[in-house]
């Protein structure tokens, strides 16, 4: 009874402070809670004690939350960060520019040479209303243009400027295989509705093109954008290395007629040129390093990373790494700039016929001062039983003399009846070398794959489609590794 | 000060049943909800999936339209039957205390509907969320064992990823920050809209209202926020402009009172 009347008094305050109770250990519990996902390097081959002298950082982050954590060998430390909305999300850890930067998009159009031997032909279709004329065109040659748009993303605009140049390369073969269609809309009085050109075929050259990303032709110093084309031994004519000094706005050149035709645009100025004829080269790729160019091709069947002068263009030194034939570079290569040091993933592989083909990975790290040097050279990452070559690596970093590759590691049992890679569980595994000597091997073990789960089970137990955003999912960006 | 106690302790003594029913039926209710969902769930599903689909967020929609028209009475009662709105008006105490003394009452209505679905939660997640199917025991003689628990840290996640708890649990000092000024705006303007009825003023009933759609578009911007297309905002300029609409709402209540224009 007392009790009661006791409580009747106090009613508000004893209600009042039960839920801020509940509120505050409730809410001091999530947040406590930040800490205890999984997170551990897990030993799968060789000595471990290596990771007593470094330090590994990184973020697990979704569209929701981020946990940054720094690894001492077995101490781990993590921090939580709540994101409030979307602009929270670290887009610079995944390669994304932030406001203010300039994007940039790299396009090789083509064009029939001039002195080319060609062949028209003509066929009429009759539309709904009026007909089509479908104008196929059929070379022996092709020239190719170098486009690049510059997009700068600002708070309140966007702004979009081009350049195109003629580098003065050309394709040639000895049939006609080059072809080039256009198609033409007229309505019932003659009169031009449309003009669409498109359906390039290029022809088997064409598949030697380059088989590069045309991010690979490109590369920023102090804001400056130099270029390249990744051209294969069957071009001829002329390549090199070329700097933008100017862009054109966009409506500039949308605004004259003579655009879509052979013109350039914008001012380009070369640093260096090389003739393509008689030679047996194809180029990689092009990266800036320490205040250097180095030009990434296979020469004579030989890897060699060449370092220029970014305004003079001269050949400041030349390295060359390993064996490498043209017909066995796989497309992808890419590059980690660490301040002076560049490190880089270069998928070889090896047509075994019947469409197969053997994958592995060429990891190379160069410091490049004056000289370049070869610091540490991979042939094939250390894999096991049903391990799949990766094509892409998430991280390669130096530290403490030592290479620190990571990357996601599918296995193809766990494949079995998902169609989607994204769902494919993977493996955070972590390789070190050094030179070319395998040192250690471990797993970073999280929770990430649990988010995966439910859309795996879905695609298995019902089959049918999936959609994901790209955030949606945990994933482990930005690695880095430092010396302790 | 004493005063504004005991009226606030005879406020929620009146409505403590009411009060009493809404916490049970929304447990109930949500349990019984997300219960049903367990049963035809065959695949594991997030936390914060599994009580988005099970029809929980709605029972805490009736609880929340439940707490509003609670303070909506809370203010009209004293209308009718006998009339102790001249009573209170007539006590020798400022008349303001009338006013703070629903304002806190109506408050600590939203205060408790927090509290019990956050506990709702916490028992939905124990009793019925979804496990993983784990191996436990790789081939041993009789086969792979499985084990069947829940996500790692998976209740943390629900909390951290799920738009309705990031509404009402915010995890940070801006979110928290904005939800409290959303909900101090929402019961204040509230209270003044019932205000401006009793003393006739309907005019002003539409700052209430553009208040009401003010607090829709920041929860559907809180929502949405992590939407990748989403134009960012600043909450902490929202949540100061939302406390001052709660000043605007106390200041104008108050005068209401005062001239005695609702009596």
């Amino acid at each position: 009874m007392q009790t009661r009347k006791w409580y009747n008094k106090h009613m508000f305050f004893t209600i009042l402070i039960s839920c801020l109770v509940v509120l505050i250990v409730t809410g001091a519990g999530f947040l406590n809670a930040s800490d205890d996902g999984t997170l551990f390097i897990q030993d799968i081959e060789g000595d471990r004690s290596i990771l007593d002298h470094v330090i590994i950082r990184g973020l697990i982050q979704d569209e929701a939350h981020g946990i940054a954590f720094d690894i001492r060998n077995h101490e781990v430390n993590k921090k939580f960060s709540y994101y409030n909305s979307s602009e929270d999300i670290n887009y610079e850890l995944m390669g994304a520019a932030p406001i203010g930067d300039s994007n940039y998009s790299y396009r090789l159009n083509n064009a029939i040479s001039p002195d080319a031997n060609i062949e028209t032909t003509e066929k009429k279709e009759i539309a709904e209303s009026g007909y089509i004329i479908e104008k196929t065109t059929k070379a022996d040659a092709i020239d190719f243009f170098v486009n690049i748009s510059k997009i700068e993303f600002l708070r309140n605009k966007t702004n979009w400027s081009e350049i195109r140049f003629d580098p003065g390369t050309q394709l040639k073969s000895d049939i006609l295989e080059f072809e080039l269609t256009s198609l033409d809309y007229y309505d019932d009085n003659d009169r031009l509705l449309s003009h669409n050109e498109g359906g390039d075929s290029i022809g088997v050259a064409g598949t030697l093109l380059t088989g590069g990303n045309p991010k690979d032709a490109y590369t920023l110093m102090d804001g400056r954008l130099y270029f390249t084309l990744l051209t294969s031994p069957y071009h001829r004519g002329s390549n090199g290395i070329y700097k933008v000094e100017d862009f054109v706005e966009l409506w500039e050149w949308l605004s004259d007629e003579s655009a879509k035709d052979r013109a350039q645009y914008g001012k380009v100025k070369p640093i260096t040129t090389f003739s393509l004829d008689e030679q047996n080269m194809s180029v990689l790729a092009i990266e800036a390093v320490s205040g250097k160019l180095i030009l990434i091709v296979i020469e004579n069947d030989t890897l060699i990373l060449r370092s220029y002068h970014p305004e003079t263009g001269g050949l400041l030194d030349e390295l060359p790494v390993g064996e490498l034939d043209h017909e066995d570079y796989g497309g992808t290569l890419q590059s980690f700039v660490d301040d002076n040091i560049l490190n880089l993933n270069i998928i070889k592989s090896i047509n075994e016929g019947d469409e197969q083909y053997l994958m592995s990975n060429i990891l190379l790290s160069v410091d490049v001062a004056d000289k370049l040097s070869l610091l540490h050279h991979i042939e094939g990452l250390q894999l096991e039983g049903e391990e799949i070559t990766p094509k892409y690596i998430d991280q390669i970093a130096t530290a403490d003399q030592k290479l620190f590759v990571f990357t996601n590691l599918s296995i193809e049992e766990e494949q079995r009846g998902i169609n989607y890679e994204v769902l494919w569980p993977k493996h955070n595994v972590m390789f070190v070398y050094q030179g070319s000597e395998f040192l250690y091997k471990g797993e970073l073990i999280t929770d990430i794959d649990e988010d995966y789960i439910t859309h795996r089970e879905r695609i298995r137990s019902y089959g049918g489609g999936f959609g994901y955003e790209q955030y949606q999912f945990r994933q482990i960006y930005g690695y880095q590794v430092e010396r302790r | 000060m004493s005063k504004l106690i005991y009226l606030i302790n005879v406020e929620i003594r009146r409505y403590r049943w009411s009060l009493a029913a809404m916490v049970v039926i929304l447990i109930l209710f949500q349990q019984i909800l997300l219960g049903i969902s367990a049963g035809n769930t065959n695949i594991y599903i997030p936390y914060e999936e599994f009580f988005q689909s099970s029809g929980a967020v709605i029972v805490f929609g009736l609880a929340f339209a439940a707490c509003c028209v609670l303070c909506i009475w809370s203010i009209v009662y004293n209308y009718h039957g006998s009339k102790s709105i001249y009573t209170l008006m007539a006590l020798p105490q400022k008349r303001s205390f009338y006013y703070f003394s629903k304002l806190v009452t109506c408050l600590m209505f939203f205060l408790i509907l927090i509290t019990t679905q956050l506990l709702s939660a916490l028992l939905g997640y124990a009793l019925f969320a979804p496990h993983i199917r784990r191996v436990a025991e790789q081939s041993s003689v009789y086969g792979t064992t499985f084990r069947f628990d829940h996500a790692k840290n998976g209740l943390f996640l629900s909390f951290v990823r799920s738009d309705f708890f990031r509404l009402l649990f915010p995890l940070s000092s801006k979110s928290f920050f904005s939800s409290i000024s959303i909900l101090f705006a929402f019961v204040t303007g509230l209270l003044y809209g019932v205000l401006c009825e009793r003393s006739k003023k309907y005019s002003r009933l539409i700052l209430a209202a553009a208040q009401v759609g003010y607090g829709i578009y920041l929860v559907n911007y809180r929502i949405t926020a992590a939407d990748f297309f989403q134009r960012h905002q600043n909450l902490v300029i929202h949540g100061i402009l939302m406390l001052l609409l709660t000043v605007l709402f106390i200041w104008g209540s108050i005068r209401l009172i005062r001239s005695s224009t609702i009596s």
